[in-house]
């Protein structure tokens, strides 16, 4: 398999056929089925991690990890029409360790440093230059937060997840949620008066 | 935010590319275990060791026919291991290792099955894949189901305990959640008996339940799941459980307060004392979490759960309330008192950062050389050796 899913043909297909009958033609050996649950669903994960974790060839491993192991796992899938959330959380799991393995790296003075997407890296054109600056303070306050916080206040704050999906893909409650955003919202409030 | 807006994702670009999307399901295709690419590049090779691989097959077939023996032609029996242990090697190639005291019986064997029974102790079983035989192995609170894979059974009065190391295992049985359990790799299945009815003269004692515990390495923090009960439910001092079944953390601990966990903490058992600590930590509550794990490692060092309670309490300190010293006295404890196999490298890993975090450099040096030594491919092995210039 060299190119991905690159028929239309199939994209069509594909966006008739529910999750629950590509989970079933999945677990049933097919391959059709895995390449349009990953098709259906790699974007917007990608998406996700890129901006999650600044870096694009982190997220296309975290991506790709994401789905060997769903592979691996679809079976343990109770509801199959929930592949999506599932999925999600596999990821912010996977993402949530890349985190703590970055904390630790910088600890011992070993970090990468060479984040390709960041907020500001990602700006859109048409973003002025005070939200440009804005988003580069967000960056650098994002990379001193704990990974709890750091995670909560983007789920919520960059993508726009509501309180229960973020409190689902974090594996906590909602009250801790709603906690950790606070926390991160405080501290990118202070910083936000302090530079204006 | 004084000119930003949220979502913050409205004012980027898409970074999703196309190219990267190719570039990801390409690796994905390349790790799948039947991908045609994989299947191309190995093709040729496949024909040149098609002969000899079957012939070995065929003549190992031959010899695998029929009942299960043992590797050395005796027909099976029952094993009670000795003070070292003992390894039950078998004719198709399995092998079970007896830790000390554990009693092994097989009970029936055909050329399609086989069924045995881990009366009492712990077992490691390597099921060869592949194999003509779908094992059946009960443990009492459960029957675990496998075809080809290396799991850990440890039985112990009133509790099971399932961990998968590699292939995947079904456990079945009335005190499973939903009766039956899919196990992977890393991960761990709990089973507890129902604490027995309380005694009419006692003081109220809750809602007995039989909760199980799964955990998965990389993973979040255990998952309770209430079984069936089997006694009613005391009135004042189980709507906290009744709540905590239900999903309803927040409310359960409210239910308490912060008095009331402390009250039941001092004389609940194992088993409660994990959901207690899952109703203060998934209700925001981290701290007062920390208080039923240290009784159990404090009061109950020899139950089979205690070293999971001292793995919950170091991912807690490390991850949650960031105190990475104590945070390394509890992952010490989870290792000495034994933590599951599958669960142990994880442990390790966080050890070190434990000591790293703490400012502890010699203890992290010495940390990352234990994690070395038991794990010389391990998957945090860089993170690791770094602590090691």
């Amino acid at each position: 398999m060299g190119v991905l899913v690159s028929a239309s043909l199939s994209l069509k297909v594909s966006e008739a056929v529910s999750d629950e009958e590509l989970v079933r033609r999945a677990l049933a050996g097919e391959r059709w089925g895995r390449e349009m649950l990953y098709r259906r669903h790699a974007g917007g994960l990608l998406a996700m991690t890129v901006r999650l974790l600044a870096n694009r060839n982190e997220a296309e491993e975290i991506v790709q990890d994401t789905f060997v192991t769903a592979f691996e796992q679809l079976g343990t899938l109770r509801e199959p029409g929930a592949v999506r959330g599932w999925l999600g959380q596999i990821a912010v799991n996977l993402v949530r360790r890349r985190f703590r393995r970055g904390r630790l790296m910088r600890f011992l003075g070993l970090d990468r440093g060479a984040d390709d997407a960041t907020l500001e890296a990602l700006a859109d054109p048409g973003v002025s230059t005070d939200q440009r600056a804005e988003l580069a303070l967000v960056d650098r306050l994002l990379r001193g937060m704990k990974p709890a916080l750091r995670l909560a206040w983007m789920l919520r704050r960059v993508d726009g997840l509501d309180l229960g999906e973020v409190a689902s893909l974090c594996d906590c409650s909602l009250a801790t949620v709603k906690r950790r955003i606070a926390e991160a919202d405080a501290i990118v409030d202070r910083h936000s008066k302090d530079a204006s | 935010m004084s000119r930003l807006r949220y979502p913050l994702k409205d004012l980027l670009d898409d970074p999703t590319r196309e190219e990267a999307l190719a570039r990801v399901w390409r690796g994905i295709d390349a790790r799948a275990p039947r991908g045609r690419r994989r299947a191309r590049v190995w093709a040729m090779a496949s024909v040149v060791a098609a002969t000899a691989v079957a012939i070995a097959f065929a003549t190992f077939e031959r010899r695998d026919i029929g009942p299960l023996r043992f590797a050395d032609g005796h027909p099976l029996g029952a094993v009670e291991a000795p003070p070292v242990g003992a390894v039950v090697a078998m004719s198709d190639g399995s092998r079970v290792d007896l830790a000390a005291g554990a009693r092994f019986t097989p009970l029936e064997s055909t050329g399609t099955s086989f069924v045995a029974v881990l009366e009492r102790g712990s077992a490691h079983f390597e099921v060869r894949p592949g194999g003509p035989r779908r094992w059946q192995i009960e443990c009492g609170l459960a029957t675990v189901e496998v075809v080809g894979t290396g799991f850990d059974c440890t039985r112990a009065p009133g509790r099971l305990s399932v961990s998968v190391q590699h292939g995947a295992v079904l456990v079945r049985g009335e005190r499973v959640p939903d009766r039956a359990r899919r196990l992977a790799a890393g991960e761990t299945l709990e089973v507890l008996e129902p604490p027995a009815p309380a005694e009419p003269s006692q003081a109220p004692v809750g809602a007995p339940q039989a909760p199980s515990k799964i955990g998965a390495p990389q993973a979040p923090a255990p998952i309770v799941a209430a079984a069936p009960e089997r006694a009613p439910v005391a009135a004042d001092s189980g709507a906290w459980r009744e709540l905590a079944r239900g999903g309803h953390h927040r409310e359960a601990f409210a239910a308490l307060g912060a008095q009331g966990l402390l009250r039941e903490t001092k004389r609940l058992g194992v088993a409660d004392l994990l959901v207690l600590a899952d109703v203060a930590r998934l209700s925001g509550h981290a701290a007062e979490a920390v208080v039923p794990l240290e009784r159990i490692l404090r009061d109950f060092p020899g139950d089979p759960q205690a070293p999971l309670a001292a793995l919950a309490l170091g991912r807690l300190e490390l991850d949650t309330l960031d105190r990475p010293a104590k945070a390394a006295t509890a992952l010490n404890r989870a290792l000495s008192l034994g933590v599951p196999r599958s669960l142990r490298e994880d442990v390790r890993t966080r050890l070190v950062e434990a000591y790293a975090r703490a400012g502890n450099r010699t203890a992290a040096r010495a940390a990352a050389a234990a994690y070395l030594r038991e794990y010389p491919d391990g998957r945090d092995r860089s993170i690791v050796e770094s602590q090691m210039r």
